[in-house]
C-alpha cells in the first residue's frame, strides 16, 4: 500500500494557473544495485505518472531509474472548471496507485495562501566541505531545503508520519487466552466452549506403542507414578493414558482456564496504541490515583466523580456573596 | 502556452549515469506554464541536459553542471 501526499489549492479563479505537488512512497529500486551477497537487486520503479483534470489528461511523466525514491513532482495546470483531479502512478511488479483531489474554480478571489514556488536546482558549484566544518540543523539549511521541510507535501518524512498515523489508529489484534499445557490446536477447539478437558485414549492400533502404553498405565496405577520417572518410556508415549498424567493434565487445564476470565481494567488504565501506554500513566484526572488509594488491588472498575476541570470552573455559577 | 504554441514535452538526460534518460514530462496547452520540479539521482559530478519540445516542432536545450559531493539516501549502506 503506497502512501501519497497531494497538494492542490482548494479553489482558484477561473483561468488562473494552479500549482500541484505530488509525493508518493516508493523505493524506486534502480536495478543497478547489488545486495550484500552480490546478487543484483531487480529493478522496481514507477514507470508512469498521469494527472487528469475531469477526465482530460493535463500532465504525464515517464520515469526512469534516475528518479529518486519517493517520486516528487511539482507541475501546473490552468483552472478551467471545478471538478476532480485524478492522479495515477503505475510501475514495475504491477504497482498501481490512484489518488483524487476535489478542486473548486470560482470567480471570487482565491482564498488560501499562494504556494511558494519551489526551486530544487540548488547551487551548481558547491565545493566539498571539510569534515570538521560540516554542520546540520534547520538554521544552517539552504532556503531550498528549508522550503522542503516547511512544506509537508515536499517532505518525504511526512510519508513516515502517515504510516505512523495508520499504525496508531489500527485496532490491536485480539489476544486469545493461552491455555498452557495444551497443544495449540486443542486449545483452539476448546476455547470458550466449557467442554471437558481432552482425554487421551490409548493408541488404537496394536504394536509397540500400545504395548508400552499398557505397561506404563499398569505401572503408574500400581506404583505411585513410578513409570513417570522412567525416562525412555516416558518419552515413548508421554504417559498420556496413565492416571497420574491425566490428573496432572486436568490440573494444568483448570489452572489455565482459571486464569482467563480476568476483568478488564477501566479504560483509563488500559494500555493501548503504538506506545502501549494507558491514559492514567500520564494524566492525573482519570481517577486512577483515587482508585488506587481506595482499592490497592485494582479490583474496582467504577470511576469516581472527576474533579472539576479548570475550564469548567468558568461555567460554574458565581457563588452568592 | 496556447493551443497554437506550447511546450509539448521536457526531456531530462544525464551524461554519466548508468542510463542517460532521467524523465520525460508531457505537457500541453492546459499546463499553463512549462515548469516542473522533481528529484533525481546523479551518479557523479556531471552535466544535466534538458530538452524542450515545442508544438511548432522545434527543440530547445539547456544544460546545468552539477557537483556531487557526497552520496546520499543510502539506507542500507
Amino acid at each position: 500500500v503506497a502512501n501519497a501526499l497531494i497538494n492542490v489549492p482548494d479553489r482558484a479563479r477561473r483561468g488562473e494557473i494552479i500549482e500541484i505537488k505530488t509525493l508518493i512512497s516508493h523505493p524506486m529500486e534502480t536495478g543497478y544495485r547489488r545486495s550484500q551477497l552480490g546478487a543484483r537487486i531487480p529493478r522496481d520503479i514507477v514507470r508512469l505518472f498521469v494527472c487528469t483534470y475531469n477526465g482530460t489528461e493535463v500532465f504525464r511523466a515517464e520515469l526512469h531509474p534516475a528518479i529518486a525514491a519517493n517520486p516528487f513532482f511539482v507541475f501546473s495546470t490552468v483552472a478551467t472548471e471545478s471538478g476532480t483531479l485524478a492522479f495515477q502512478w503505475t510501475g514495475d511488479n504491477g504497482f498501481s496507485a490512484t489518488e483524487t483531489a476535489r478542486f473548486a474554480s470560482t470567480s471570487v478571489r482565491r482564498l488560501g495562501a499562494a504556494l511558494g514556488a519551489l526551486a530544487l536546482a540548488g547551487s551548481a558549484f558547491a565545493a566539498e566541505i571539510p569534515r570538521a566544518e560540516r554542520r546540520s540543523g534547520y538554521d544552517l539549511m539552504s532556503p531550498e531545503t528549508r522550503a522542503m521541510q516547511d512544506d509537508d507535501t515536499a517532505n518525504p518524512g511526512m510519508l513516515s508520519v502517515l504510516e505512523g498515523g495508520a499504525l496508531w489508529s489500527r485496532k490491536a489484534r485480539r489476544r486469545r487466552p493461552i491455555l498452557r499445557g495444551l497443544p495449540r490446536r486443542r486449545a483452539r477447539e476448546h476455547e470458550g466452549r466449557g467442554r471437558a478437558p481432552p482425554r487421551s485414549t490409548p493408541p488404537a492400533a496394536g504394536g509397540q506403542r500400545r504395548a508400552a502404553h499398557q505397561r506404563l498405565s499398569r505401572r503408574a496405577a500400581a506404583g505411585a507414578g513410578a513409570g513417570a520417572r522412567e525416562p525412555g518410556a516416558a518419552r515413548a508415549v508421554r504417559l498420556r493414558g496413565s492416571p497420574v498424567a491425566r490428573a496432572a493434565h486436568r490440573d494444568r487445564y483448570r489452572r489455565a482456564h482459571a486464569a482467563v476470565p480476568r476483568r478488564r481494567p477501566p479504560r483509563s488504565d488500559r494500555r493501548q496504541g503504538q506506545l502501549n501506554l494507558a491514559c492514567s500513566q500520564c494524566h492525573d484526572d482519570t481517577g486512577a490515583a483515587a482508585r488506587r488509594q481506595r482499592d490497592p488491588a485494582g479490583a474496582s472498575d467504577r470511576l469516581p466523580a472527576l474533579p472539576p476541570r479548570v475550564a469548567d470552573a468558568r461555567l460554574a455559577p458565581a457563588s452568592p456573596a | 502556452m496556447t493551443p497554437a504554441e506550447h511546450v509539448r514535452a521536457i526531456h531530462v538526460f544525464t551524461e554519466l549515469n548508468p542510463q542517460p534518460e532521467v524523465v520525460t514530462f508531457r505537457l500541453g496547452p492546459r499546463a499553463g506554464r512549462a515548469r516542473v520540479s522533481t528529484r533525481i539521482r546523479l551518479a557523479n559530478t556531471q552535466t544535466v541536459t534538458a530538452i524542450g519540445e515545442l508544438s511548432d516542432g522545434s527543440f530547445w536545450s539547456a544544460t546545468a553542471a552539477v557537483v556531487v559531493t557526497l552520496a546520499a539516501c543510502l539506507e542500507d549502506a
